[in-house]
């Protein structure tokens, strides 16, 4: 049975503990960059949509091809709006994926900075030297 | 069992499924011991223990209603007998009863002691239910065998996730491991 003192410590293990914090935190803000973008995607998809089905809606010319605003010339309306529409089902399906994947690199995160507090809080009460750098990345 | 779990990942280093079930089984081995160390904290004290402590109650509440009514003043001339103490505290607007209270549980406490002793001493036996109890020495031997068995388990879990992550599978700890797994040398780690 192996008792808590008797315990070989490696210091070295903090700086591993730290370079997994620091990547977890490195892919937790690419997620969240990631998601921000696509957010900003879906809200100027759904700002060109609305001007789409606001301009189909003036004039029969506009619902049936046209240069107008917002409808690209040599396509009808229905078609563009179909196809806006699908991108937008699209940018909902990735924004769904990237909550999931920001969720999970999030709790990786938080994991991952528990574990190296806990590291360093026990370094500190058994006098381990603690190497530069490391309690910046808790 | 950790010693399985440990014949089985070294069979088995190139499956990553395999990998992650072995670490399922790891946490859930550690989740095991806790519940078993948690077990042992919440079991019942035995009834030696618990009258103990009823006799230790029964004699700071004794002592401390003689101390606080005050009956050592009747050899004051002026001395015309004892009263309960219900402070009126600044705001209140009736008195706090519960010292008073106190004094007489207290008092309960000195003259019936016996008499109380032995019901309290029946509705223990009743909670008890035939269940032996634990006296102090027996849960302070179980509890520190518990916890060394949480230990051991957390350290075989260790031994597994560095394994994986050095073979450079993306597997994140839990975030309650202890600082002593978290930063036990490789050479600690259960083979």
């Amino acid at each position: 049975m192996p008792n808590p003192a008797e315990i070989t410590l490696d210091p070295q293990r903090l700086a591993a503990l730290a370079a997994i914090a620091r990547r977890s935190r490195a892919t937790l803000s690419g997620v969240n960059d990631a998601l921000h973008n696509l957010r900003d995607a879906k809200h100027d998809l759904a700002r060109r949509l609305d001007l789409a089905r606001a301009t189909a809606a003036q004039s029969y010319a506009a619902r049936q091809m046209i240069g107008t605003d917002g409808l690209p010339k040599g396509q009808t309306a229905g078609a563009f709006i179909a196809a806006l529409e699908a991108q937008m089902a699209d940018l909902a399906a990735d924004l769904v994926v990237r909550e999931v994947e920001q969720a999970e690199a999030s709790d990786a995160y938080s994991a991952a900075r528990a574990n190296l507090k806990a590291a360093i809080a026990h370094a500190e009460a058994s006098g381990l030297p603690m190497p530069t750098g490391i309690k910046e990345a808790a | 069992m950790l010693k399985n779990i440990l014949t089985s990942f070294s069979k088995t280093k190139a499956s990553t499924l395999t990998l992650l079930d072995l670490l399922d089984q790891a946490r859930a081995a550690v989740e095991r011991a806790k519940e078993r160390a948690e077990a042992i904290r919440r079991a019942p004290m035995d009834e030696a223990g618990a009258i103990a402590r009823v006799d230790a109650w029964l004699d700071q509440a004794a002592t401390s209603a003689i101390d606080r009514i005050g009956l050592e003043y009747a050899t004051q001339p002026e001395w015309a007998g004892p009263s309960l103490p219900m402070p009126t505290f600044p705001g209140d607007t009736a008195p706090n009863a519960k010292p008073g209270l106190e004094v007489l549980l207290g008092l309960i406490a000195l003259t019936s002691r016996d008499h109380l002793r032995a019901v309290i001493a029946g509705q223990i036996g009743d909670r008890l239910a035939g269940d032996p109890g634990m006296n102090s020495q027996t849960r302070a031997k179980r509890l520190a065998e518990a916890e060394a068995d949480v230990l051991s388990a957390e350290l075989t879990e260790e031994r597994l996730v560095r394994e994986m992550q050095a073979s450079g599978l993306d597997v994140a700890r839990r975030p309650d491991v202890p600082g002593v797994v978290l930063l036990a040398a490789d050479t600690a780690l259960p083979s």
